[in-house]
């Protein structure tokens, strides 16, 4: 029950935060062409109740070394204090000023990765611990921080799960654009992917779940990728988010996570 | 008087309680150090429950600092303090003990500190319902690879003569950062510390309890512990230590490079 709950709850937040974006052609982020915004949603809470998290960060950028950083969360962290405390790990990591934190009072704030830099991230529960762990965080990655439009006319999205144990994980993607006629467009698809799924049926589940609900989707490696439909919608804003699902007994290690990119 | 005493031992030559050789000297770090605070109630409750002390212990070295500074800061938390109102006096108390201004960043009730930090480590006097959690981490991958080690900084000066013996306490050392796939992963010991041990039994238990659960650590030191991989971790990147109740030393972790 709690279960369901939880995931109608997710549903209506990720319908809500899509719904409620500014559409807009005019601004242009520098980060175009990459998957640069990411974000960390703790299910249900402002901020971890009763368990210590990490997050997995990884950030790519062209003609220069990867950046891999464990940032840890320490009980009572809320979603603005890990987006605050990524962005100064990043560019400590960095030796530059390439990560910054936009605020979003309707929401967590989200990390932004300048010019060509992509983020990804996974994030885990570490192991039992006396008394009951809650907190489940989403993460959260989208072409769009809470300012302008970032990209006019997404062709592609390529969503590549990292293994994921300890839980079930709930994939939900929100596209968000025009239809030819100029008719707002607005589509989400929502799948619960078992923890004993490998990557591969994992990401067969979800292309099927998508192409069910009218996205064009395919299987890639250890992921999946959604195609503009040629005459189709006008793809202007994407919100891919990942979680591990609440679990009865959750005193268990679980960790997930995900890298997407676009093209435009 | 913890301070006191605290800011005794960091004035000890980093060398002389750890049994690190000299060459340590003058090797800065890339580590940061992140703590939060936690009321029953969330971050904006007004209600943090008993008051308590946090202790928090920070250990920098810049590049070209022939020897390690060593900021101690004990913050009494009253009964009725907000978490975040906690995280702000925590942050000017680091100040006036040192840390620059700019290298402290508070968000909600959450410090995070940066800036060549060798370790850290954070305790409470008391099993309040709110808590603090703090830990020390290293950055990006492409650094040299790295040691990490905790150490247990002893309250009691007289530790060293044997006079002093513990209280009870629950103590949690974990540790996180990569497995030999290159996937997450994090290992975690809860130890019981019963009262009246010797600090060398108390470090014997420690390393004991860590070797049964497939560490890799050894004890160079009266009071000085090094982990060089977990049951799991083989790439460490953080470490984590937290005491539930006061066993009557601060526990305190960090990254060290590696000597070997």
């Amino acid at each position: 029950m709690f279960k369901t709950l939880t995931t109608a709850i997710f549903l209506l937040a990720t319908l809500a935060w899509a719904s409620s974006a500014t559409l807009s052609s005019t601004s242009r982020h520098p980060g175009t062409g990459s998957d640069n915004v990411v974000a960390f949603d703790v299910i249900c809470h402002l901020e971890i109740i009763d368990a210590e998290w990490s997050a997995k960060i990884t950030v790519d950028r062209p003609n220069l070394d990867s950046i891999q950083l464990t940032v840890p969360f320490p009980n009572g962290t809320t979603e603005d204090a890990m987006a605050t405390a990524v962005a100064l790990a990043i560019n400590h990591a960095a030796d530059a000023q390439i990560a910054t934190v936009e605020e979003d009072v309707a929401g967590p704030d989200k990390v932004v990765l300048s010019g060509d830099a992509s983020v990804s991230a996974s994030t885990w529960l570490m192991d039992e611990q006396p008394g009951p762990s809650d907190g489940h965080i989403k993460v959260i990655h989208s072409n769009k921080p809470t300012g302008p439009l970032v990209v006019p006319n997404v062709l592609w999205i390529e969503m590549t799960l990292q293994p994921f144990r300890g839980a079930d994980i709930l994939f939900t993607l929100t596209l968000q654009g025009k239809k030819p006629s100029g008719a707002p467009y607005l589509k989400s698809g929502s799948l619960q992917v078992d923890e004993d799924d490998s990557l591969a049926q994992a990401a067969q589940k979800i292309v099927n779940k998508l192409n069910q609900s009218g996205f064009n989707a395919s299987v890639i490696p250890s992921g999946v990728r959604v195609d503009a439909v040629p005459g189709g919608p006008t793809i202007e804003n994407y919100l891919v988010s990942i979680d591990g699902v609440l679990a009865e007994d959750a005193s268990k290690p679980i960790h997930y996570g995900l890298k997407v990119d676009h093209g435009a | 008087m913890l301070q006191l005493l605290l800011l005794f031992l960091c004035a000890i030559p980093f060398p002389a309680w750890t049994g690190a050789p000299t060459s340590l000297l003058g090797e800065p770090n890339d580590g940061s150090f992140i703590l939060s605070i936690k009321g029953p109630g969330g971050v904006h409750d007004p209600v943090t429950g008993d008051g308590y002390e946090v202790t928090v212990v920070l250990e920098t070295q810049e590049e070209g600092q022939e020897e390690p500074e060593c900021a101690v800061h004990s913050q009494p938390i009253p009964e009725g303090t907000t978490p975040a109102a906690a995280a702000a006096a925590i942050r000017a108390g680091l100040q006036a003990a040192g840390v620059p201004a700019a290298n402290i960043t508070v968000t909600d009730a959450t410090v995070i500190v940066t800036g060549d930090i060798n370790a850290g480590g954070v305790g409470q006097t008391s099993s309040s319902t709110a808590k603090a959690s703090g830990v020390a981490y290293q950055g990006a991958e492409n650094l040299d690879p790295k040691k990490k080690a905790f150490k247990k900084k002893l309250e009691e000066s007289g530790a060293q003569g044997g006079a002093w013996v513990s209280n009870a306490a629950n103590l949690r050392l974990a540790v996180t950062g990569f497995d030999s796939a290159s996937e997450p992963a994090v290992d975690s010991v809860w130890i019981v510390i019963p009262a009246g041990l010797t600090a060398a039994q108390v470090d014997a238990l420690i390393l004991t309890n860590l070797n049964d659960a497939g560490w890799v650590a050894t004890n160079p030191a009266l009071n000085a512990l090094d982990v060089f991989a977990g049951a799991t971790v083989v790439d460490l990147r953080s470490s984590l230590t937290l005491l539930d109740g006061d066993p009557g030393f601060l526990a305190y972790s960090g990254i060290y490079p590696d000597l070997n």
